[in-house]
């Protein structure tokens, strides 16, 4: 069954086209007393609320601030996946939530664990970021 | 006490029968809430010249739409679109509307059919954020998010799942003395802390289940509430508070402390006048940020308030008195109506069976779940008028 697919927008564009290639992009704040990571794609930077946001690589590395491993799913196109695990991940102090493939799903804490972006096929043209447990 | 709503009462409250499956419209249930509530006040839906609604299954019906279908000539409409806190919001932007002469009587409701697909399919595409950056990764719904807070909570906080479980069990001691509550049966910590895996660390009874009903109330101008031989509230402050703290996903889940100061200011009392809180159980973590928030016990101590008080209604500080969401269920948007409602019901001395004693109450709301927690938060405390 077919996963809920993102609606790509000219707002989130170059997100996705990233995700595609296997690079993981974000918007940054170009106004100088302010330079904040910005995650997910606005129109304007949420912190100073200024306009110049450009879309910069950001590192493939961020730590799981909170996670959860779902036994239930809410769409049925995850049914045969769970028990999985489901985390917010910051990077560069931007929140962006995925999946970690391959973490413990026992329910043991993985807050502060170092992980590492890698790119899943999820729909039609679609990749989506998730992140793998790496060492410190 | 001085009320930032003079000339502005409560004057009745209803619900209608919660159940698990119904098919029922949202405007039959809309209706029926409403209809229960003008029946408590005495009043005639000939006098209803305002109209408060919050249902997440109406469109593309709108609040303009069902003054239409009920036949009212309508000089104050509101929407709520902030989920669980539209039924305070609503409630006060009726009592400013009635305080400046704009209306008479407004009926505020919610309502909603919903069960566990439908629920899902909403919260699938409740907004941008959520549609796009949350739902395709499987999140799991409210249920996966709130795990995320829960699991934070725990961690910053020495908070256990009997913790949780005590206030679950409460609930559920509460909800027995409520004729309409869905859950029938006490909970015990063994069948709470070994129910289904829902989301790491939430279980079945962390997670409130979507169900079918309305909740309404009644407010009224003192020019009508004067002939009015019921009891009768006042709105001592209200006050909602969105997307605070900005851009702070993990600190402070949900408003309440961003409100708290400036409401206490204008309501004149403090938590030690209040008899009761009906805070907004969507998941009991949530609950415990709001005990925080509202200043009734200090930030991060929530778990060791119910480790140390009875929040039962025969106990030292009742909390959702009729059972909330947890163990009364969630009929959707209704979930943001029925503390207020069940508050009502209290104050007015017509909490058969469950009645606490004393004159003043709290109610919050939260709601909107947008990226990684509710956007917007609400309270409101109320007092008996003599």
């Amino acid at each position: 069954m077919l996963k809920p697919q993102p609606r790509v927008t000219e707002i989130s564009r170059p997100f996705w086209d990233a995700c595609n290639d296997e690079r993981l992009m974000m918007q940054k704040c170009m106004a100088p007393k302010c330079g904040k990571m910005v995650f997910y794609p606005r129109v304007c930077c949420p912190h100073c609320h200024g306009a110049a946001l450009e879309w910069v690589e950001v590192p493939r590395k961020g730590k799981i601030v909170s996670h959860t491993t779902v036994h239930r799913p809410h769409h049925d196109g995850f049914t045969d996946e769970v028990p999985y695990v489901f985390a917010a991940i910051e990077i560069e102090g931007a929140n962006i939530y995925a999946q970690v493939p391959g973490a413990p799903t026992d329910g043991s804490s993985l807050i502060g664990r170092s992980v590492e972006a890698a790119f899943v096929t999820h729909g039609p043209d679609r990749k989506l970021p998730a992140f793998h447990l790496v060492k410190e | 006490m001085s009320s930032a709503f003079e000339g502005v009462f409560i004057v009745g409250a209803g619900q209608t029968k919660y159940a698990k499956r119904a098919a029922t419209s949202v405007q039959k249930l809309l209706y029926d809430a409403g209809s229960a509530a003008l029946a408590d006040a005495g009043l005639p839906w000939s006098t209803v010249d305002g109209l408060a609604v919050t249902c997440f299954k109406l469109p593309p019906d709108n609040v303009a739409t069902v003054a239409e279908h009920f036949g009212l000539e309508a000089r104050f409409l509101f929407q709520g679109l902030y989920g669980g806190a539209s039924g305070i919001i609503g409630m006060a932007h009726a009592a400013r509307a009635i305080r400046d002469g704009a209306c008479d009587v407004v009926i505020c409701a919610a309502a909603d059919a919903f069960d566990v697909a439908s629920h899902n399919e909403t919260l699938d595409h409740f907004n941008g954020s959520v549609r796009d950056y949350m739902s395709p990764q499987g999140f799991g719904g409210a249920n996966g998010m709130f795990a995320l807070h829960t699991r934070l909570y725990m961690e910053r906080y020495g908070a256990t799942r009997e913790d949780f479980g005590r206030f679950c069990i409460a609930l559920r001691e509460n909800a027995l003395r409520n004729p309409n509550a869905l859950f029938k049966e006490g909970l015990t910590m063994d069948a709470y802390l070994n129910a289904r895996q829902i989301a790491d660390p939430l279980r079945l009874y962390d997670c409130v289940m979507p169900c079918v009903g309305g909740d309404a109330i009644v407010l009224a101008s003192e020019r009508v509430a004067r002939k009015l031989t019921g009891p009768k509230l006042r709105i001592l402050a209200a006050a909602e508070i969105h997307n605070y703290p900005a851009n702070e996903l993990y600190e402070l889940p949900g408003g309440w402390v961003g409100l708290s100061e400036r409401l206490y200011a204008q309501a004149g009392v403090g938590p030690d006048a209040f008899a009761f809180a009906q805070v907004y159980d969507d998941y009991p973590v949530m609950a415990f940020i709001q005990l925080e928030g509202l200043g009734i016990c200090p930030k991060g101590t929530a778990h060791r308030f119910v480790r140390e008080h009875d929040i039962t209604v025969g106990g030292d500080f009742p909390v959702n008195t009729g059972g909330g969401q947890l163990s009364a269920g969630q009929a959707g948007a209704s979930g943001g109506m029925i503390g207020v409602v069940e508050g009502v019901a209290q104050l007015m001395g017509r909490a058969e069976g469950r009645q606490v004693e004393g004159g003043c109450g709290v109610i919050s709301g939260y709601g909107m779940v947008a990226y990684g927690r509710g956007v917007s938060s609400s309270v409101a405390i109320l007092e008996r008028a003599e």
